[in-house]
C-alpha cells in the first residue's frame, strides 16, 4: 500500500477550495483567505488512514492552466469542488472540469464537492443545486467515486471530504464493484471465490466456525465473536437462504456479504482480505507476493522445508476428493484452477513422477514433483506456495541446504561429505540409444516401452530413495543430444551431485563415447557412476584402449552396474546412486585418486630426517663460524698487545 | 519501593518560590522521621505491613490540616483536595498527575479511552497501554476536588503498570515531568486505535442501509428511484433484526451513513504546528509540512526576566539554516553543469568528425546526456524532491535557507514545556533559572497561522492577524482570539524547585467552584463555562501529600514554572 497520497483540489473561482484547505488545517473558519494556498502536508496521525496526504490548492485563472495540469498529472485524485448556491459553478463541473480531466487522458478518481451546504436554501426550485442533478452526472462519469456536500464554514462534513478522497486512492470502489448493475465486477468475485477456495480447510464447500475464525485472524488480526458470526449468519440467510448451511457460509454466502459490504460504502474491509492474500490494485496477486526477494548464497541449493512438505501433503489430501491417494485429471485441474496452472506442460507431468496403475499422481509422486521443481526452479514453488495459499509466509515453506558443509569450492568440497539435504540432482549421460530414458523411467517406475524414441530434449525424472532408514529424492535429469554442452559448462556441473555415465553393453561403440567425454571434459571432480545398460541382450567387449572394469579400476571407482530394465534387472543401482550422494568421496574420482599419497607414515619420517639433518649442520656451521671469529679477535688482540712491548724494547 | 521519607532527602523542600511550604513541612519533618523509623524496620519486603502504617498516616493526616483550612474563611465554600504520596522520587509524577486531574478536557478524553477499552471486546489494546490508562483514570477520579477533607492516597498501582512500560519508573532516581506526560499521552493515543474492521460486524450490517448513489450530505440520506427497489430488498434483514435489540449498535458518528471510520473521539492535547524551509537563494518552498504535537516544548531565554509570550515567540522565530542543501539549487545547478557537459561533448563530435569509433562513443554519451537533462528539467518542474536514482548530483555550496514553525492546530488543551537545561562549555548541564512571567489568559494568535501563508523565506509564514475593526480594548481582542480559537486560561502549573540534578517537583491548580464534588454521594455537576472576565476559581499548591490554597499572585509571580497547561477557551 501506498504511503502518502496526493489530493488535488480543482473548481471555479470562489467555490471555497482554499477555504476548505484551511479549515481542515485549523479545524476553524477563516473569512480571510489567501487566494491560493501553498501545498501543505498532513502528518498521518490526524487522517484515518494513517497515510501522509498532501494537498494541493490550485486557481482556476487560465495563466494557471499549465500548473494545475502538472499538478493533476501527479496528483492520486481531484476533488472537483462547486458551491452549491452558485449554479454555474455545479454547470462548469461537468461542462468543463470533468471533460478536462478526460482530455487530458488523466485516470483519476474524482470526488465531487458541493461546498457551501449551509446556504442551501430549504425552499426548493431555488437557485440551490439539487441531488437530482448530480445523480446524472455520476453515472455518466464513472471516475466519479462519491459526491460529498459539506460546509466550510460550518465545519460540516470538512475532514469528511478529505478521508473519502484518501479512500477513493486507497480502496477504490470501482474495481470491485459495478454501481450501475449493482453487482460485482467478474474479477473481484473470481478473486474472492478464490479466497474461498483457500479459506475452506477441509474441502467441504462451507466455511465452518473454526475456518471463519482462521479467516477472521488471518484478514483482520482479531479473534471472531461468536454473537457477531451468527448475527452475520442471519443476515446474510435471511436474503440469501442458499448462502448458508447449517455448517456454515458456503461460496455464495460470502460472496453476498462482501456485497454488503460494498454496496454500504465499507470498500475497504473488501480490501483489506484482498489484500491480505496477495492481490494487488489490479485485482491481480502482486509479484513481491508470488516472488519475494530471497537469496541463495553460492554452494547452496534450496528445498522443501517441513513446513512446506507438510502443507502440499494437506493440499493434497484436501483436493484428493475421491480418497484414492492419487491425482485423476479432474482433481489436478481443479487444484491447479487456483493458480494459472499446471506448471510442468513441457516436463510430460505426470510421467516425470511417481503415478499409480492409471497413471495418477499418487501423493509420494506430489511430494516428489514438488521437491525437484524446487531444486530446479525455487521461484516456482514459491509462487506456487502463494497460489494455493501457504498459510504463513511462503518463503518459510522452503529452506536453504549447503551443497557441502566445508563450504569451499574446487575438489575439496566434496571431501568432508556431511550432507543435510534430501534432494539430489543426478545427470544421465550417454551414447545415443544407450537406454538412458530407460533408466529414468524405469526411476519413476514406468512401463519399459518396446520402441525406441530418440530423447529430443532434456528430460526429467523423480522419485525417493530410502538409504539407511532414510528417504532422499534422486532427480534423474538427461538431455538428449546436448550432453556435450552441459558438460563443458561448469555452472551447470556445479548442480550436479552425481554424474550417471551409461553404457549399452550389447554396443561395442558405447563405452568409448563415455570415455571420450571424461577426456574432453574435465569431470573428475563429480562423483560419477557407471551403468552398463541392456544385460539382457549379449555381451560384447568394448572397443577402446581399456576395457570399462579396468577403466573404472584405475579411476578407483567401482566396476561398472549391469542393470537390464526390460527385465526388470536393476540391481539397486538406485540405492547405489542414493549412497553416493550420501558420501561423494567415495566415488569423486579426484579425491579417490590424490587420497593415499598425501600425507604417509614415510614421507613424515622423511621430512623429519631432512629437518634434523637440517638443524644439526646449521649447528655445525654456527660452531665453526664462532670459532673463526674468536680465533681472529684473539689474534688481532694479541697483536695489540705485542705493540708496546716492541716500544719498550 | 522506598519508605516516602528516604525520598524527602533527595528532594529537597523548595525554598524561595514556596514560602508557604516551607511552614508546614518543619512542622512535617518530626512525624516523617517518626514514620521513617517505623518504616525502616518493614521497607522493602512487607508490602502489608507498609500498606497498615500508611493507612495510618492517613488517619493522622486527617486531623493535621483542619487548622490551615480554616485560615481561608473569606470563601464560603471549603475545597478540599487530595493529596498523592512520594513513593521514592515520584514527585514528578505526582505534581504532573495533580496537573492533569484539574483538566476536566482531559479527564473527558481519559473516561472515553477507558469507556473504550472497556467496551473492546477483542481486546484490540495493547494490555500495558490499557492497564495504564485505566489506573491513570482511577488516580485521576480520587484527584477531584471535594469539599470536605480527604486522606492522600498511593498511586502505587499506576507505579506498578507504569514500570511496565520498561524504563519507566524502574530506577530510583528522579524523572522529568515532561517525560511523564508524553508517555501517558502517547499511551492514551495508541488506546483509540481503530478496531472495527471485519467482515463479521452484524450491528454494522443491520444498523446501515447500502448507498445508493455515493452523496453524502449533511444530515440527510439521500436514496433514488434508481436505487430504490434494491434498496427495499435489502432492508429486509435489517427489519428482521430489529427485533433483537441486542445486535444493534447505536450510530456512533451520527452522520449520514455509517460509511467512513472516523475516530470515535479526538484526543484534546493534539495539536498541529506547520513547518517550512525555504531557500534565500532561489526561493523554493517544499510543502509546508504539518506535524502533530501534543505539547510545546520552548526554550527560555537566558535572562532574569522573560514572559510566556516572549518563550513562544522565540519558539516560531525564524531561524537561518547554513547547513541545509536546498534540493531546488541543486538540482537547477546539476543541471547548469549538464547543460555544460553537453555543449562541451558536441564540440568535441564536431572535431571528430573522421573516428568513427570516437564518434560512435560521443554520439551515445550525449544520447545519455540529453536524457539526464530531460529528466533534471521535468524535476525541476514537478518534483525536486524526486529520487534521481542514477544521476549524479552536483554540490553546490549550501546557500541560506530559513525554517520557521507555527501553530496551525491550536490543540483544545495546550502544554507548554519550559525547557531550562542549559549546557555548559564543560559538557555539564545546569538550569536556567530565569523567571518567566505567566497570565492567567494566554493569547497565542500572534504565534498561529492564518488564511494566508507566504513562501517567502525571509517572511513569517502568517503575519499578523488583522485585527478586526473596533475598539482595541482588551477584552475584544480576547473576543477576537477566542473566535480563532487562540485564547487559552491557565489551569495547572507544574514547577521545579532545585537545581538541575536534584530538585523537587510541585504543583499549582486552578480549581473552578463547579468541579468541587459533594461527598454526600451526589457527584458534582458539569463545569460550566465560566466567563473568562471573571475568574471565580480558586488556586492550590499541592506538594505530594501537602496541599494548600494560594492566591492567584502567587501562581503569576512564581517564575519557576515547568510544565504550564492551559485550556482553550
Amino acid at each position: 500500500m501506498r504511503d502518502d497520497i496526493r489530493i488535488v483540489l480543482v473548481g471555479d473561482g470562489g467555490v471555497g477550495k482554499s477555504t476548505l484547505v484551511t479549515a481542515l488545517i485549523k479545524e476553524t473558519f477563516i473569512v480571510n483567505v489567501q487566494s491560493v494556498v501553498p501545498e501543505v502536508t498532513i502528518p498521518p496521525e490526524v487522517t484515518p488512514e494513517n497515510v501522509t496526504t498532501h494537498i494541493i490548492d490550485t486557481s482556476s485563472k487560465g495563466e494557471d492552466q499549465e500548473v494545475l495540469e502538472t499538478e493533476l498529472r501527479k496528483a492520486n485524485v481531484a476533488c472537483i469542488v462547486y458551491a452549491i448556491d452558485d449554479r454555474s459553478s455545479f454547470q462548469r463541473v461537468h461542462e468543463y472540469w470533468l471533460p478536462l480531466l478526460r482530455l487530458q487522458g488523466i485516470n483519476l478518481p474524482v470526488i465531487l464537492v458541493g461546498n457551501k451546504v449551509d446556504m442551501r436554501d430549504e425552499d426548493i426550485g431555488h437557485a440551490a443545486v439539487l441531488e437530482d442533478e448530480v445523480v446524472p452526472i455520476m453515472n455518466e462519469y464513472r471516475e466519479i467515486e462519491v459526491c460529498v456536500e459539506c460546509s466550510a464554514k460550518a465545519l460540516l462534513n470538512v475532514s469528511e471530504l478529505f478521508y473519502f478522497a484518501q479512500k477513493a486512492v486507497l480502496h477504490p470502489t470501482r474495481p470491485l464493484y459495478d454501481a450501475r448493475d449493482h453487482v460485482m465486477k467478474p474479477k473481484c468475485t473470481e478473486a474472492l471465490i478464490r479466497i474461498f477456495r483457500l479459506c475452506d480447510t477441509d474441502g467441504d464447500g462451507v466455511l465452518n466456525d473454526a475456518e471463519l475464525n482462521e479467516f477472521q485472524r488471518k484478514c483482520f488480526n482479531t479473534p471472531l465473536q461468536q454473537r457477531e458470526l451468527e448475527g452475520v449468519k442471519e443476515i446474510v440467510k435471511a436474503s440469501r437462504p442458499d448462502g448458508v448451511t447449517d455448517i456454515g457460509l458456503n461460496v455464495q454466502g460470502f460472496l453476498y456479504l462482501h456485497l454488503l459490504f460494498i454496496q454500504r460504502g465499507r470498500v475497504e474491509t473488501t480490501w483489506m482480505v484482498l489484500r491480505k492474500f496477495g492481490y494487488g490494485d489490479d485485482l491481480g496477486l502482486r509479484e513481491d507476493y508470488l516472488c519475494p526477494d530471497f537469496d541463495v548464497p553460492p554452494d547452496c541449493c534450496v528445498e522443501l522445508s517441513p513446513g512446506g512438505y507438510a502443507f502440499l501433503t494437506e493440499i493434497f489430501k484436501r483436493y484428493d476428493a475421491d480418497g484414492d491417494s492419487a491425482f485423476c485429471p479432474e482433481e489436478l485441474e481443479n487444484i491447479f484452477s487456483l493458480s494459472p496452472g499446471i506448471p510442468w506442460k513441457h516436463g510430460k507431468f505426470p510421467e516425470s513422477t511417481v503415478t499409480n496403475a492409471a497413471g495418477y499422481v499418487t501423493l509420494e509422486g506430489w511430494l516428489a514433483q514438488w521437491s525437484m521443481t524446487t531444486l530446479l526452479d525455487h521461484k516456482q514453488t514459491l509462487a506456487y506456495l502463494a497460489y494455493f495459499g501457504f498459510p504463513a509466509d511462503i518463503r518459510d515453506g522452503i529452506c536453504i541446504a549447503s551443497r557441502d558443509s566445508s563450504g569451499s569450492s574446487g575438489p575439496r568440497k566434496r571431501r568432508k561429505g556431511k550432507m543435510q539435504r534430501n534432494v539430489f540432482l543426478c545427470y544421465v549421460v550417454g551414447a545415443a540409444g544407450s537406454g538412458k530414458t530407460s533408466l529414468i523411467r524405469a526411476f519413476a517406475k514406468k512401463p519399459f516401452l518396446q520402441d525406441y524414441v530418440p530423447t529430443t530434449r532434456s528430460t526429467t525424472t523423480v522419485n525417493s530413495v530410502d538409504v539407511k532408514g532414510s528417504e532422499k529424492y534422486l532427480v534423474m535429469q538427461e538431455f538428449g543430444p546436448y550432453d556435450t554442452s552441459v558438460l563443458q559448462s561448469r555452472r551447470q556441473l556445479e548442480f550436479c551431485d552425481l554424474l550417471v555415465m551409461a553404457y549399452d553393453s550389447s554396443d561395442p561403440n558405447s563405452f568409448s563415447y563415455l570415455a571420450n567425454l571424461r577426456k574432453n571434459y574435465s569431470l573428475d571432480s563429480v562423483p560419477v557412476i557407471f551403468v552398463a545398460t541392456k544385460s539382457d541382450l549379449d555381451y560384447v567387449e568394448q572397443r577402446g584402449e581399456q576395457p570399462p572394469d579396468i577403466y573404472c579400476r584405475e579411476l578407483k571407482l567401482n566396476a561398472p552396474v549391469y542393470v537390464s530394465v526390460k527385465d526388470s534387472q536393476i540391481a539397486n543401482v538406485f540405492q547405489r546412486m542414493a549412497a553416493i550422494t550420501r558420501s561423494p568421496q567415495s566415488a569423486t574420482p579426484a579425491l579417490l585418486l590424490s587420497r593415499p599419497h598425501a600425507w604417509s607414515a614415510t614421507k613424515i619420517i622423511g621430512v623429519t630426517a631432512l629437518a634434523g639433518v637440517g638443524l644439526v649442520s646449521t649447528f655445525a656451521v654456527y660452531q665453526a663460524l664462532k670459532y673463526w671469529w674468536t680465533s681472529i679477535m684473539h689474534s688481532r688482540a694479541s697483536s695489540s698487545y705485542s705493540i708496546p712491548r716492541r716500544n719498550e724494547l | 519501593m522506598k519508605p516516602t521519607t528516604l525520598k524527602r532527602n533527595s528532594c529537597f523542600e523548595p525554598t524561595t518560590d514556596a514560602q508557604p511550604l516551607a511552614g508546614c513541612n518543619n512542622k512535617d519533618r518530626p512525624r516523617s522521621l517518626a514514620l521513617a523509623a517505623s518504616l525502616s524496620v518493614v521497607s522493602l519486603v512487607a508490602l502489608g505491613l507498609l500498606m497498615s502504617s500508611i493507612r495510618e498516616d492517613d488517619s493522622e493526616l486527617d486531623k493535621r490540616p483542619s487548622k490551615k483550612r480554616k485560615q481561608s474563611k473569606k470563601h464560603f465554600r471549603k475545597i478540599y483536595l487530595r493529596g498523592l504520596y512520594n513513593l521514592g522520587n515520584t514527585c514528578f509524577m505526582n505534581s504532573t498527575l495533580q496537573s492533569l486531574s484539574s483538566l476536566s478536557e482531559f479527564n473527558t478524553y481519559l473516561g472515553n479511552c477507558v469507556g473504550f477499552i472497556m467496551q473492546d471486546k477483542q481486546a484490540s489494546v495493547d494490555p500495558i497501554d490499557s492497564a495504564i490508562a485505566i489506573q491513570l483514570k482511577k488516580v485521576l477520579d480520587q484527584l477531584k476536588p471535594y469539599n470536605s477533607r480527604i486522606a492522600a492516597i498511593s498511586p502505587r498501582d499506576l507505579i506498578n503498570s507504569l514500570s511496565k512500560r520498561g524504563r519507566w519508573m524502574s530506577s530510583k532516581n528522579e524523572q522529568d515531568a515532561q517525560e511523564l506526560f508524553q508517555m501517558l499521552s502517547s499511551t492514551l493515543n495508541a488506546t483509540r486505535r481503530e478496531t472495527d474492521a471485519s467482515l463479521f460486524n452484524s450491528g454494522f450490517l443491520s444498523g446501515s442501509a447500502p448507498i445508493e448513489n455515493a452523496i453524502f450530505s449533511p444530515g440527510t440520506t439521500i436514496c433514488k428511484t434508481e436505487g430504490e427497489l434494491s434498496n427495499r430488498n435489502e432492508s429486509k434483514p435489517g427489519s428482521s433484526l430489529n427485533e433483537q435489540p441486542h445486535y444493534q449498535s447505536p450510530s456512533r458518528h451520527g452522520s449520514p451513513s455509517a460509511s467512513y471510520r472516523m475516530p470515535p473521539f479526538s484526543n484534546p492535547l493534539l495539536g498541529m504546528a506547520a513547518s517550512r524551509i525555504a531557500c534565500v537563494k532561489c526561493g523554493y518552498t517544499a510543502a509546508i509540512r504539518h506535524f502533530t504535537f501534543d505539547n510545546l516544548s520552548l526554550t527560555v531565554p537566558m535572562v532574569r526576566q522573560t514572559t510566556i509570550e516572549e518563550c513562544l515567540a522565540m519558539y516560531t522565530i525564524i531561524d537561518q539554516l547554513h547547513d541545509f542543501k536546498c534540493q531546488y539549487c541543486t538540482v537547477s545547478v546539476t543541471l547548469e553543469q549538464n547543460k555544460k557537459t553537453i555543449k562541451r561533448r558536441e564540440a568535441e563530435l564536431a572535431s571528430a568528425g573522421d573516428n568513427p569509433k570516437k564518434a560512435a562513443k560521443l554520439t551515445a554519451l550525449l544520447a545519455k546526456l540529453q536524457s539526464q537533462q530531460a529528466r533534471l528539467q521535468s524535476a525541476l518542474v514537478n518534483n525536486p524532491e524526486e529520487d534521481l536514482k542514477d544521476i549524479e548530483l552536483a554540490n553546490p555550496s549550501p546557500g541560506i535557507s530559513t525554517k520557521q514553525t507555527m501553530i496551525a492546530r491550536t490543540p483544545r488543551i495546550l502544554v507548554l514545556h519550559l525547557s531550562r537545561s542549559i549546557f555548559l562549555p564543560t559538557g555539564d548541564a545546569a538550569k536556567n533559572p530565569a523567571h518567566v512571567a505567566v497570565q492567567p489568559l494566554l493569547d497565542i494568535s500572534p504565534f498561529t497561522t492564518t488564511g494566508h501563508i507566504s513562501k517567502n523565506a525571509s517572511k513569517p509564514i502568517s503575519g499578523p492577524p488583522e485585527i478586526s475593526a473596533g475598539l482595541h480594548s482588551s477584552s475584544s481582542s480576547y473576543a477576537e482570539a477566542k473566535r480563532r480559537n487562540c485564547l487559552y486560561r491557565l489551569c495547572a502549573v507544574v514547577l521545579h524547585a532545585g537545581n538541575h540534578n536534584s530538585g523537587h517537583f510541585y504543583a499549582y491548580r486552578r480549581v473552578s467552584l463547579e468541579s468541587v464534588i459533594e461527598r454526600r454521594g451526589e457527584s458534582a455537576s458539569e463545569p460550566a463555562q465560566l466567563l473568562y472576565e471573571n475568574d471565580s476559581a480558586r488556586w492550590f499548591m499541592i506538594s505530594d501529600t501537602e496541599t494548600k490554597e494560594i492566591p492567584l499572585s502567587t501562581v503569576l509571580s512564581s517564575g519557576q514554572s515547568y510544565l504550564l497547561f492551559y485550556e482553550r477557551l
